[in-house]
């Protein structure tokens, strides 16, 4: 094979210094695992968002005053208007939980709807819509479950009112934890119990959600909405997109800059760790210059060690996020991206990572760290063949 | 036909430290070999070491069989190095961490891409000196007369045509002093041109002619 | 500004950047210093240690090149991804249009990625000779090549922090449709196809006639020619679409990357095929190497481009 000779050597001289090598390897693995996870948590759950977006309704209008109730009579309304369908009105509002501050998100709901008896049934094949509607049942998110277990709430909650009086509702079910991106801390109830719990008025919701299938119309649609009612607000799904692609780029970004911090120390680490260790090498380097390399078989030699040691790190590195990400799902990490102030977040990271991803991780890791030994590897390429004789 | 004239060295140029080790040396090498003889300082070593392409000089020429050696670009001079010059160290100079076979080959290594044809040089330089056996040993555990084989194994691998050694007997006893001889006198009759820079008195009794060159201050001595 | 700025592709491209010049920073340095004192037939330390020092820049420079390649690709990846904060930008050609710098940052990045290619072979044929001839030739060399990257990394800085983020930009339907332009020299479809392969031909038989300035020249005009047949013609059978017209989409996962290929052939044929005809020319060095590396890689493109053609011809039996 051509160049065995030049690889065999290499290996040769890597496999033998490999202590050399271990302290840079080592500081490479975890700074690469670090920033690597930081990558795959926020497209995981990026993707994730995105996916569970596809299924949610095209608008939805809210009231941009701060008694958030709109008529119910706005549904007709809304429903008139050409190219709207799927309309459906929700409740949601936030119910404290007064001993620690916790607060779950109560989001009252028409099981009979279409879109909503589909969600329904995809996320429980058994459930019994009567049963729901009844009033007497909620449906809670497995992190509301835990926390009322452990408030000794094992299989039901005693809500109190507004108006001082009390309302028990048992739990009916539980929402899988797949689904806990969106409905961590929610709790399911129809939309009638909803507003009794929340002091909302009989005629009044406060989302309005529908879809408009024609993509050209959506513009449209907007402007008779903000022309026909005051104070509403009015949100498509492409901005909810928009908005979250910016607010992950911008945690992740900030996350990076800080980052670029222990990067550099980093270079200036291995620039000085190989300017010694090169040092030490003197002598063996002025031997192989003395037997007849030349300054760019040296430098062949160093900066395909060095290339080496890097690429085993980057490997090596990527694998630990990897598993520590998608298959221990991140502890502690993953709060850059969940708040940690209401319940603690409880969800599965689904593997998602772009090639465009990998590269940029590569070349994050691989440009800094060559930069950094380059000199040292070119000042001990030109170590004079006189060394050998000293 | 190696011609060297008016070579001069001077280390530390420009310094308050400024050393002339040569100063103006000529002389030619046929085919005899070439001892060189001198007190420690008088420029034996770096003689040597100009000649071997380890560093160039301040002054003068250099010439290797109608090549100007003293002007060359690192990429010739190694080349030049690495195919017409074997060189054994005062000290051996092998690479600890390494076997005998890999300390052998590494001078191969910039010239050949065939690794089993260069294990197959390497092979014959050892059982030339007769250290095949300790192919796979590791250098730091040979002993003084076997590092002197490793070394003289090494400096034989590329078929050189210039052999030169820099106090070689200086760390050997009596017995491996006369083996070394006796290689170079079969070097000699293989038509190697030989250098040895020495001050070891067994030098002046060989029974092989030689050519003698003393140095003193960084002169040749009439 | 900010959320193009804090972009993670930005981040490691605008770094990326940084480093490569600070390096380059150094072999400038050092490149003005062997201008001013290179003396090769001089004995003197210095001289030697230049000669040491002639190897770091050669190194940096060698690393720069192989890097700023990539970066060229990656630059194409970022403002695609950037695609998604530029509203009205379906993809990186949107981007790119955001505001004047775009297109200059990415033709300069070619053009410092092609003379840097020219660096190195005349710096091989340096160090082969004795007395390192075009040292100072080299270093005059690449302190141009130096000034002009600083250029581009200023106007990478400018590009990034002017990409207004909330003013609508033309998508590539826009920018490469009837609208927008489309072939120039008023040439139609057909006789851009015509012009492709007639230099394509050109160019294999200038090369085996040894005319170089003819395979320049046939190059150049090749490059151009294949920029619009691959943007207006080509490229509507990789998105099997007559009207989508873009150099960049085909970029992206929906087409398997496809694209990097398509212009990293392209570039890199032309890119080898002129070097090694200006080497022939003004150095008198043949190289087969890269002769042979370009004509292949230059077969492969327009294999590549008419497959595509052929392709979905023999699936549907009719052409767009």
């Amino acid at each position: 094979m051509k160049n065995s000779a030049f690889l065999y050597f290499l290996s040769l001289m890597l496999f033998k210094q490999k202590s050399k090598h271990i302290g840079s390897i080592v500081i490479s693995v975890v700074l690469i695992a670090l920033i690597s996870s930081v990558f795959f948590i926020s497209s995981s759950i990026k993707h994730s968002l995105k996916l569970t977006l596809k299924t949610q309704p095209d608008f939805v209008v809210t009231k941009s005053t701060l008694d958030k109730s709109m008529d119910s009579s706005l549904v007709e309304q809304i429903a008139s208007i050409r190219g709207v369908t799927h309309i459906n009105a929700r409740i949601y509002g936030r119910y404290f939980f007064n001993n620690k501050g916790k607060s779950f998100l109560i989001v009252g709901i028409d099981p009979f709807e279409e879109s909503n008896a589909k969600w329904l049934k995809s996320l429980f094949k058994d459930i019994d819509i009567d049963k729901f509607l009844s009033g007497e049942y909620m449906i809670v998110s497995s992190q509301v479950e835990k926390f009322l277990s452990a408030h000794f709430f094992k299989s039901s909650y005693t809500f109190k009112l507004p108006k001082g009086e009390f309302r028990h509702i048992k739990i009916y079910k539980t929402i899988p934890t797949q689904a806990n991106l969106i409905a961590n801390d929610m709790i399911l109830l129809p939309i009638d119990t909803a507003k009794e719990i929340l002091g909302i008025a009989e005629d009044k919701v406060t989302h309005i959600s529908f879809d408009v299938p024609n993509d050209a119309e959506w513009q449209n649609v907007k402007t008779v909405l903000y022309d026909k009612f005051l104070n509403i607000n009015v949100v498509d799904k492409k901005e909810i997109s928009s908005y979250y692609d910016e607010m992950f780029a911008y945690k992740q970004g900030m996350f990076l800059l800080l980052y670029l911090i222990s990067l550099v120390t980093f270079m200036m680490i291995l620039y000085q760790r190989y300017s010694s260790v090169y040092s030490v090498d003197k002598k063996e380097i002025g031997i192989l210059r003395a037997l007849g390399w030349s300054i760019k078989d040296i430098l062949r030699l160093k900066l395909s060690e060095s290339f080496i040691v890097a690429m085993v790190s980057f490997v090596f590195g990527v694998f630990i996020a990897y598993v520590y990400v998608f298959v221990f799902d991140a502890p502690l990490l993953k709060y850059i991206f969940f708040g940690m102030d209401n319940l603690s977040v409880d969800i599965k990271l689904v593997p998602y990572i772009d090639m465009g991803m990998i590269v940029s991780l590569w070349l994050l890791y691989t440009i800094p760290f060559v930069s950094a030994i380059l000199i040292p590897s070119w000042r001990v390429a030109t170590t004079s063949a006189k060394e050998a004789m000293k | 036909m190696i011609e060297i004239s008016n070579l001069h060295k001077t280390y530390n140029q420009n310094t308050p430290n400024e050393f002339e080790a040569l100063k103006g040396v000529s002389f030619r090498l046929n085919d005899k070999p070439l001892i060189i003889q001198g007190i420690s300082g008088s420029g034996k070593s770096t003689l040597l070491s100009l000649i071997a392409g380890f560093e160039k000089p301040t002054k003068g020429k250099i010439v290797v069989d109608d090549m100007l050696v003293s002007k060359l670009p690192d990429l010739h001079l190694s080349h030049y190095r690495a195919t017409k010059v074997g060189f054994v160290f005062q000290h051996f100079n092998l690479i600890d961490s390494l076997s005998v076979m890999d300390n052998v080959i590494a001078p191969l290594i910039p010239i050949y891409k065939d690794i089993s044809h260069i294990k197959q040089l390497a092979l014959k330089a050892m059982q030339r000196v007769g250290i095949e056996h300790k192919a796979h040993q590791h250098t730091k555990d040979l002993s003084g007369g076997e590092k002197q084989r490793c070394a003289i194994a090494r400096a034989l691998v590329n078929d050189a045509s210039i052999i030169i050694c820099d106090e070689p007997t200086a760390n050997l006893d009596s017995k491996n002093s006369q083996k070394f001889i006796e290689i170079l006198k079969e070097l000699k009759d293989d038509g190697k041109r030989i250098i040895i820079a020495t001050h070891d008195p067994i030098f002046e009794n060989l029974d092989f002619e030689c050519d003698m060159l003393r140095l003193k201050d960084g002169k040749i001595e009439e | 500004m900010h959320k193009i700025l804090l972009n993670s592709e930005v981040i490691v491209y605008m770094l990326s950047q940084s480093l490569i010049l600070a390096l380059l920073f150094i072999a400038f340095v050092y490149s003005v210093i062997i201008i001013k004192r290179w003396n090769f037939d001089s004995f003197d330390t210095k001289q030697f240690k230049l000669e040491d020092r002639s190897y770091l820049v050669s190194t940096i420079i060698v690393f720069a090149l192989v890097l700023k390649s990539m970066l060229l690709f990656f630059f194409v990846h970022t403002i695609d991804a950037l695609s998604e904060f530029v509203p009205g930008a379906m993809c990186g050609a949107g981007v790119i249009k955001a505001n004047v710098y775009g297109n200059y940052v990415l033709v300069m990045g070619i053009v410092s990625v092609f003379f840097s290619f020219v660096w190195m072979s005349i710096n091989s044929l340096d160090i082969k000779s004795k007395t390192y001839p075009y040292m100072k030739l080299k270093s005059y060399l690449f302190i141009a090549i130096f000034i002009f990257i600083v250029a581009e990394y200023i106007l990478s800085w400018l590009y990034f922090t002017h990409i207004n983020t909330t003013q609508a930009v033309s998508c590539c339907s826009v920018i490469y449709g009837k609208v927008g332009g489309g072939i120039p020299f008023g040439l139609d479809t057909t006789k851009l196809l015509v012009l492709f392969y007639l230099l394509f031909v050109l160019i294999l038989l200038s090369v085996w006639l040894s005319s170089y300035m003819v395979t320049i020249l046939s190059a150049i005009g090749f490059l151009v020619v294949a920029y619009y047949s691959v943007v207006y013609f080509f490229g509507t059978y990789i998105y099997q679409l007559p009207t989508h017209k873009c150099p960049f989409c085909m970029m992206q996962h929906y087409y398997y990357y496809v694209g990097y290929l398509v212009w990293g052939l392209l570039f890199g044929a032309i890119f080898l095929l002129c070097d090694s005809m200006i080497m022939k020319l003004f150095f008198k060095t043949h190289s087969t190497k890269s002769l042979k590396a370009s004509l292949v890689m230059l077969v492969l493109f327009v294999l590549l481009c008419s497959g595509y053609v052929v392709v979905y011809y023999l699936k549907n039996g009719v052409l767009l």
